[in-house]
Order: C-alpha cells, then sequence, then structure tokens
C-alpha cells in the first residue's frame, strides 16, 4: 500500500463515527451522509495539512462541523422556530423515566442549543476528551464543561428527569409546555 | 457568557445550578450513547468505499 492508501483505509474507518455524529447532531439521514462525503473530499484536498501523528478523528470532525456550520448559517432563519409548539408534543410525565424511549430522547436532543447539544455529543458519546471537544469547537476548554452540563440540564428538564434540578430549569421545562 | 440565541426569551440556566443526581446523569449517558452506538453501527454506504477508492486511485496513477 501506498502513502494515498492508508490515507484512504484510515479515512474509511472513522465513517461510522462521522456518520453518527452528523446524524445525532439532528440532520437527515441522506444530509448526514452528503455532510460526510463533503467532509471526506475536503479532507483529501487537504490532506497535505494533516499533521501525521495527530489524531485524525478530532480533525476530520472539525471539518465536518464546520462544513455542517457553514450550511446551517445559510439555513438558519427557516429552522429557526422549533423551539416552542413542537417541544411541547414532546413533554413526558414524571414517572414515565424508566420508559423513556429512544425516541423521545432523541426529540428532546433536537431541542437542546445546538452548541450545547454538540459538546454533550463529543464528549459523551464520540469519545474525545473536553480538550479534543474543545479543539474541534473552536473554544476553550471551561466552554466545553460548562456546555455540557447545560446540555444534560436542558435535557433533564424536558425529558421531566430533573427532580433535584434547579427550579430555573423547571421553568425552563413549564415554558416549553 | 452564553452565546446561545434561543436563551434570550427565557431564563437562562443559572452556572451554579444543583447538579443533576448521578442516576439522572447516568440516565442521560446511557441513552446518549445507545443512540450513537446505534447510528455508528450501520454498515458503511458502497458510496464512501467507491468515493475513497476513487481518490486514492488518482493518487497512485499518474496522469
Amino acid at each position: 500500500m501506498n502513502k494515498a492508501d492508508f490515507f484512504s483505509r484510515d479515512l474509511l474507518t472513522t465513517i461510522p463515527s462521522l456518520r453518527a455524529f452528523a446524524r445525532s447532531l439532528g440532520a437527515s439521514p441522506d444530509r448526514a451522509d452528503d455532510l460526510v462525503q463533503e467532509s471526506l473530499i475536503k479532507a483529501w484536498a487537504n490532506r497535505g495539512s494533516f499533521v501525521a501523528g495527530t489524531n485524525l478523528k478530532t480533525w476530520l470532525f472539525t471539518i465536518l462541523r464546520n462544513t455542517a456550520y457553514s450550511e446551517y448559517r445559510k439555513r438558519r432563519r427557516e429552522v429557526e422556530d422549533s423551539d416552542g409548539s413542537y417541544a411541547a408534543t414532546l413533554i413526558t410525565e414524571p414517572g414515565q423515566i424508566a420508559h423513556l424511549d429512544m425516541e423521545d430522547f432523541r426529540s428532546a436532543l433536537d431541542l437542546v442549543p445546538s452548541e450545547q447539544r454538540e459538546a454533550l455529543i463529543l464528549v459523551g458519546a464520540s469519545g474525545f476528551s473536553y480538550e479534543e471537544a474543545a479543539e474541534i469547537c473552536g473554544c476553550a476548554v471551561g466552554t466545553i464543561k460548562s456546555r455540557v452540563n447545560r446540555a444534560r440540564q436542558r435535557l433533564a428538564a424536558i425529558l421531566g428527569l430533573q427532580e433535584g434540578a434547579s427550579e430555573e430549569a423547571k421553568k425552563d421545562s413549564a415554558a416549553l409546555r | 457568557m452564553s452565546h446561545d440565541p434561543h436563551s434570550a426569551p427565557r431564563p437562562t440556566l443559572p452556572a451554579d445550578a444543583p447538579p443533576l443526581s448521578d442516576e439522572v446523569q447516568r440516565q442521560i449517558g446511557r441513552k446518549l450513547r445507545l443512540l450513537y452506538e446505534q447510528l455508528e453501527a450501520e454498515p458503511i454506504p458502497d458510496r464512501f468505499v467507491e468515493l475513497l477508492r476513487a481518490l486514492a486511485d488518482k493518487e497512485s496513477k499518474p496522469t
């Protein structure tokens, strides 16, 4: 195998995680795959700037995130309204905790502000450290920690899991009803 | 501190909000990983295998 083959093989192994990341950010399956494809092409074109020995997965996630956000900025106005009426259909009563369904969880995740959601996913599911997540998002480590906490609080509030959580979070949940 | 455009009309979560219970954190973590693992378990579509093969082939063959 030559150098290009190795690079291509390494890209291939990160595809499942890249797709999962794109999907869990809220992209539809088709759009997620378009994002992944675009990211792979960009990664290939810019592979000269990848520093061998550093984390390829972190580098690719950064590319995918930048690609997703530059498209998102173009569409922002269309998606702005999602918070209120949609949320009202998703609230579960306390006591349903044990039966918390994956669909409900996914819908609740969609309601978490995108910066908080991506921080939670990167750290809680993609397997990145706080430091790596900060590198991917281009922000400080403390910002990532704060976003992860806020994402958890928000999810707990939306899903009615907030026993013992702050009064503010409960008000936030009530505001969604 | 927050750049969240959605937070303006509602009360924002205070930075010193009491931490969620361990059980709630565990539940959220478990669901999140499960969701992610389900997505990750999907087979890689052929289009990506073909794309990468085409890119690598183009590279190895002199023009």
